[in-house]
């Protein structure tokens, strides 16, 4: 982590509570955007983030200065992810609630616009519906987050060869979905 | 390069993962061969959607005050953790009898769980033997017995072993 990063952790250790702010704002939206992505929808995703932040103030004397602070918030955001699914699936309560309009971010009272947002909702949730929860974090981290592959396995806590097939058989499954569903999509990039 | 082995790469090759040499292989191929050509572009093609989607994507963020909430609880569920912690620190003398009492019945418990006493239910001995006469056995061997005995019914048990671990039992 950067000098800053470590002061920060420095500091909230120290008992300065006020310190813990600063040094997770920067994750604030990347953190709820990348949870929404996992959990596909937003309840979830705060659920998900706010466990995060929680784990990281509990967790924090745990932290290697030496290494990414970035990397360690995201490795207990995935595993937040992870437990709120197994937990979720326990309960049978797993919903679908992909296409709720109340979800939406609100587009003013521009229909046009509010369609188009839908739609793009829903196309890329599509297409991350055709992937393993293995596939669709390694398909997110490296493709959308665009961290590179060793990052990514730092992440995940697997080998970068492992990263390598995920994304691989990730990257083919959602050209096949686009090809099949959205060629449109295909087309207006050649 | 094969058809099936350059396929198998084209995704790594989209996202640009691939070493240079690698690349330059089939790239090499993709040249003269339009079906992998064609497969090879589709996947970037692909990729870049995605990748397009997802940058469009309307994303939230939390607004101020589910901000401010959020972070009060995380903060204040820890507070009182800590706070404990403090307080049994500042009085060393609350936290050192809260131990010795914990301590004290740990300890209670122990003894009643797990009984100091075998006696209470049978008695068990071993001793060596040495010397015990027997016709055909040589003098000076080792013999060890084994007694038990019931409390209970006053049934008495004696084992006794030879060097080879051969047993009889009661054998008097
Ligand atoms: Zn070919």
């Amino acid at each position: 982590m950067d000098d800053r990063e470590r002061a920060l952790v420095e500091r909230v250790l120290s008992g300065d509570i006020d310190a813990f702010e600063p040094l997770i704002t920067p994750y604030r939206q990347p953190l709820l955007s990348l949870a929404y992505r996992i959990t596909r929808n937003w309840e979830d995703a705060k659920e998900t983030s706010q466990e995060t932040f929680l784990r990281a103030f509990k967790y924090l004397a745990n932290v290697d200065v030496q290494k990414s602070f970035r990397n360690w918030i995201y490795q207990i955001l995935i595993n937040t992810a992870r437990n709120l699914k197994k937990k979720q699936a326990v309960q049978e309560r797993l919903r679908c609630d992909a296409l709720a309009p109340e979800l939406f971010v609100d587009s003013g009272n521009d229909p046009e616009q509010h369609q188009l947002d839908r739609e793009l909702r829903s196309q890329l949730a599509d297409c991350l519906d055709r992937l393993s929860d293995r596939e669709r974090e390694i398909f997110l981290l490296r493709d959308i987050e665009e961290w590179n592959i060793r990052e990514t396995a730092d992440v995940l806590k697997c080998s970068s060869i492992a990263v390598r097939v995920h994304l691989s058989a990730a990257r083919r499954k959602i050209k096949e979905r686009i090809k099949e569903k959205y060629p449109f999509l295909l087309e207006v990039r050649r | 390069m094969t058809c099936r082995g350059t396929n198998k790469y084209l995704p790594l090759l989209a996202g640009n993962e691939l070493s240079r040499k690698k690349a330059l292989k089939l790239k090499a191929h993709l040249e003269r061969c339009p079906g992998c050509r064609k497969e090879a572009e589709e996947i970037s093609a692909a990729l870049d959607a995605a990748k397009g989607l997802a940058q469009k994507e309307a994303l939230r963020d939390w607004t101020d005050s589910e901000w401010r909430q959020m972070l009060k609880s995380v903060t204040a569920a820890d507070m009182e953790r800590k706070q404990w912690g403090v307080r049994l620190v500042r009085k060393p003398a609350f936290a050192f009898g809260l131990a010795l009492l914990l301590f004290a019945a740990g300890a209670l418990w122990l003894q009643k769980k797990l009984p100091l006493r075998p006696e209470e239910h049978g008695v068990l001995q071993a001793r060596s033997q040495t010397a015990v006469q027997r016709s055909g056995e040589s003098a000076g061997q080792d013999v060890l017995s084994m007694t038990i005995v019931s409390q209970e019914t006053g049934l008495k048990i004696v084992w006794f072993f030879n060097k080879n671990f051969e047993w009889k039992e009661n054998p008097q």
